[in-house]
């Protein structure tokens, strides 16, 4: 009886106009999606390789000079003499961190295009004090991307209401269902079929298009489990959703406008409501004053003793400190490093609320996921895409030690009172992306969890109205 | 019934039917139980919006106008200084938050607030809160605009997807065109009754914005606050006449009302999620932006080799070396009577200024161009315009934001300016770099007072906007003349 029905459905299905003109829409949609998210990576792309060849042309052009001065040494000319010196060498070498998540993030832009995407890898650079931001209709970034990410978790969910809001309905309506129950079929059956083909057919569509997406993008298919079962699992709260209305028994206006509701409450106003909530529990904190008072750190720093900003180097940099040639010759010309360390470090502390903001909000987005099934499947296509702002942060971090290396090197070569020759010149870091983190697994079960917990009402619906159906 | 019949009722009549009607249509939604605890839950999600817009307001006018005044004391308590010391110390100024920020914040959390002057180098407005935020927050916030503009015309959607419906299923519509009742008037009596709806909503808002507003005279003196609060709840009274002509047009239209309600759903998705990505994801290719890096790498560039990259930085000092010791008949900028640095510092900054107002001048241009692009489409999609003439009327939009940056760039001029004329002419000798001016001088040198724009310039951006909205407005009306509704199409 159920391959029967199953095979009328399709047979109904596919007559339906409806059903074309929806596919032919969610094609189009996520055709559109596929190429806007890989133009406007490819843009992206092409605008840090960019900043990535100033770093290969600064080498290029800097290696022969470090060749010859070490093999000159002390009979190197005086102009290449200054390409020895600690903090030249650091400065001419213009290394940058770059922010640049796989061509996934062509289907997932997420907050990439919210962030300033690189760093120069400098002595005197901070992580936190970067003015730079990147350059972009806030109009534009108002109004949200149209990438695959959007399709799957705004789109998709309405196909399951516009194919599923009269499952049961449509046949009251039109006198068939009690013909059906006449033949042995149970509404309940008919439901479930129905519900069922529907959820195969919309999560074999989405897997279709996934595909396309990542064959076009030539994105890593090692996170394409990660999106089919993301679909998968958010196809199946829908459907549950749609299942659970239509057992209430209820006319196809009616399911149609209480599902309209739901798509309107779990894609808009429960994640405005939660965000609301984030917002008001942690706020962003004001950046520009953080700016400031980091500004007069710098200048006070500089302002000190000498001998005081040596004692607070000893304290908080100890190892360094015990490689520093004693006794200390020339004060003035390492102090430099350390007022740069001292600085660094208050910095860092005045900085620290930013961050432990941060990572606040980050942990209560995380907790209310429960209740915010559309931010749960989003992020499990943001974070597997490398653009989230996690991602952002594990990037922030990554250079941070980048830049945390840099120095000590520098340092230790500048404190020792030794110049830069090739050796030191190849030994100067630059940046490694950090791997990956995608946050798949809980989402992945906070999605299956309330799906469950849905399908389970369904199922203790149908029980308990069976008659109304 | 015959057409002339229908024209040939005299008005007073009409009218009272158009008032019938009109109290019907309540009535019903009242008595419709999901209706009213719908149009109920708006209402109060819109209190709560405003007000927890209002406080949310509040918080960023103090952080912005304290950081406004931190930097202020730091600039006046600098200390006796050299005044190129203090031009590269520089200061900070803060994009003031528009009182109608409340009601809608636009563009505000994905813009810069704000921005550092100083000698030298022309920085961009930096520090958006949305770059600290999670992809959340794309999903949207919860503030007044959001409601009014997404969630009041859905409710207006509900209201009068089955408005005819009810009426054909009981018989009382054939009652009604038989005892006389216009078609027209009785179309025009439920777009007036779903309108009103919608307008007892706004006016909520309207009493509830205008009672927060005058709890802060100083924030709302003057006439545009309230001009641009009238210009809002104008432009949202229009929408919804527009979303209530054609949701009834179209339950007119359409006899059941499940497929009413799905095309008017349709249409609602599409003008509300789906085209205005589409437009911007189409107008960001139509222009895409340069990177950071690049624009300030190619302002470095000029600035250093010329704006047209045969007139190096060298010469230009030379050049302008010549002319000054020429002017003043000496051989040797020491033997000046004046400090020649000054000027040559200020020279490069007029050059530099040049190659500002170049770069930025095509970046604006850009912008603007994606911006006219999204304006266009107001034509096809109504929601473009509101949404835009809201950010305008909110002065929360792109222009305001372009607005400011020239502003504080015009002041970032006039202060370095100053700065670099005392350096020459304030009575210290070429190359005396620990000349000192007292910390007195740089209290009275002005603070940056930022006047944004009237409404009229806001309006002047938008009027592409205005004019899709007026021609809405208008083809709906005009649709409501059309001669094929007749009683026959309504029942």
């Amino acid at each position: 009886m159920i391959t029967t029905i199953l095979q009328y459905e399709l047979k109904q299905l596919l007559r339906k106009r409806v059903g074309w003109a929806l596919l032919l829409f969610v094609l189009l949609g996520g055709g559109y999606a596929i190429a806007y998210g890989w133009l406007n990576y490819r843009h992206y792309r092409t605008q840090i390789e960019e900043v990535q060849q100033k770093q290969t042309e600064t080498y290029a052009e800097l290696a022969p000079k470090y060749d010859t001065l070490t093999q000159l040494g002390d009979q190197a000319p005086e102009r290449l003499k200054s390409f020895g010196d600690p903090i030249m060498a650091d400065f001419r070498y213009r290394r940058y961190s770059t922010w640049l998540p796989g061509s996934l993030s062509a289907l997932a832009v997420g907050q990439r295009d919210q962030q300033t995407p690189y760093q120069r890898i400098q002595l005197y650079r901070n992580v936190n004090l970067s003015e730079l931001e990147e350059i972009n209709n806030p109009e534009q970034l108002l109004a949200g991307n149209f990438d695959l990410s959007f399709v799957l978790v705004y789109l998709l969910p309405l196909l399951v209401i516009v194919l599923g809001f009269n499952a049961l309905s449509q046949d009251r309506e039109e006198g068939i269902l009690s013909l059906l129950k006449v033949q042995g079929l149970t509404p309940k059956q008919l439901l479930f079929t129905r519900v069922a083909l529907q959820f195969g057919l919309l999560w074999g569509l989405s897997i279709l298009i996934c595909s396309i997406g990542f064959a076009v993008v030539g994105a890593d298919w090692a996170h394409w489990p990660a999106w089919v079962l993301g679909c998968g699992a958010w196809l199946l709260l829908w459907a549950g959703l749609v299942a659970w209305v239509n057992t209430w028994g209820r006319g196809s206006a009616f399911n149609a406008t209480v599902l309209a509701g739901f798509w309107i409450v779990l894609l808009i106003l429960l994640p405005a409501l939660i965000n609301f909530w984030v917002d008001r529990t942690y706020p962003v904190l004001p950046r520009s004053e953080f700016m400031a008072t980091a500004r007069d750190i710098s200048s006070q720093e500089w302002d000190r003793p000498v001998a005081a900003i040596l004692a607070d180097f000893q304290k908080t940099q100890p190892d360094l400190y015990a490689k520093i040639p004693q006794p200390i010759r020339d004060t003035q010309a390492i102090k430099v490093f350390m007022y740069n360390e001292n600085s660094i470090a208050k910095v860092e502390q005045l900085g620290a609320p930013l961050m432990r903001t941060g990572a606040q909000r980050m942990g209560l987005e995380n907790r209310l996921k429960y209740l915010n099934p559309a931010y749960a499947f989003n992020a499990i296509l943001t974070t597997s895409a490398g653009t989230e702002l996690s991602n952002f942060i594990d990037w922030q971090n990554a250079t941070k030690e980048t830049l945390k290396q840099n120095r000590e090197l520098v340092y230790q070569i500048g404190l020792a009172g030794k110049t830069f020759k090739k050796a030191e010149f190849e030994r100067l870091p630059t940046f490694k992306a950090p791997p990956l983190k995608a946050q798949v697994g809980g989402n992945l079960l906070c999605l299956g969890i309330l799906a469950g917990l849905l399908w389970l009402l369904v199922l203790w619906s149908t029980r308990r109205d069976s008659m109304a159906i | 019934m015959s057409q002339q019949n229908q024209h040939s009722q005299p008005p007073p009549k009409s009218f009272t039917m158009l008032v019938k009607i009109i109290q019907n249509e309540w009535r019903i939604a009242w008595r419709e139980r999901q209706l009213s605890v719908l149009w109920i839950i708006i209402g109060g999600l819109l209190l709560f919006a405003t007000f927890s817009g209002w406080q949310n307001f509040q918080r960023i006018h103090h952080e912005r106008a304290e950081a406004a005044q931190l930097m202020r004391q730091k600039w006046e308590n600098q200390g006796d200084q050299n005044p190129h010391s203090s031009a590269h110390y520089g200061t900070y100024v803060y994009k003031p938050v528009s009182i109608l920020h409340f009601l809608d914040p636009g563009i505000d959390k994905f813009a810069g607030v704000s921005l550092r002057l100083e000698g030298h180098v022309q920085h961009g407005l930096a520090f958006a809160a949305a770059s600290e935020q999670s992809s959340l927050s794309r999903f949207g916030d919860l503030h007044t605009g959001l409601i009014l503009q997404i969630l009041v015309p859905l409710l207006l959607i509900f209201v009068a997807f089955n408005s005819f419906q009810r009426e054909r299923s009981s018989g009382a519509l054939r009652l009604m065109l038989a005892q006389g009742t216009a078609p027209r008037s009785l179309l025009w009596g439920k777009i007036l009754a779903v309108w009103s709806m919608a307008l007892a909503l706004l006016l909520l808002v309207l009493v509830l914005s205008g009672v927060l507003a005058l709890s802060q005279p100083q924030l709302s003196q003057g006439t545009d606050v309230w001009l641009r609060l009238l210009g809002l709840t104008t432009l949202y009274a229009l929408y919804y006449f527009l979303i209530s002509a054609m949701a009834v047009q179209l339950a007119a239209a359409i006899r059941q009302p499940a497929l009413s309600l799905l095309s008017l759903l349709s249409i609602w998705v599409l003008s509300t999620v789906i085209l205005p990505k589409v437009v911007a994801a189409s107008a960001e290719q139509q222009k895409p932006l340069l990177g950071v890096m690049q624009f300030n790498e190619q302002m470095h560039e000029e600035r250093e080799k010329g704006l047209n990259g045969h007139d190096p930085e060298d010469a230009r000092s030379k050049r302008f070396e010549r002319k000054i010791l020429a002017k003043y008949g000496v051989d040797d900028p020491s033997k000046l009577p004046i400090n020649y640095d000054g000027l040559l510092m200020q020279e490069d900054e007029y050059y530099g200024n040049a190659v500002w107002d170049k770069h930025f001048g095509l970046l604006n241009r850009d912008l603007r161009q994606q911006a006219q692009y999204t304006a266009w489409s107001s034509f096809v999609n109504p929601f473009q315009a509101l949404r835009n003439l809201s950010l305008s009327l909110a002065n929360a939009d792109l222009y305001q934001h372009l607005h400011f940056q020239k502003a504080a760039e015009m002041y970032r001029r006039t202060l370095i300016r100053t700065l670099n004329e005392k350096m020459a002419y304030g009575g210290s000798k070429t190359g005396d770099w620990d000349w000192t001016v007292p910390e007195a001088w740089f209290s009275e040198l002005e603070d940056f007072n930022y006047q944004a724009p009237a409404m009229a310039w806001s309006l002047q951006q938008r009027t592409l906007e205005l004019v899709a909205i007026a021609a809405w407005a208008l083809l709906l009306i005009l649709l409501l003349w059309m001669p094929w509704w007749k009683a026959e199409r309504l029942l």
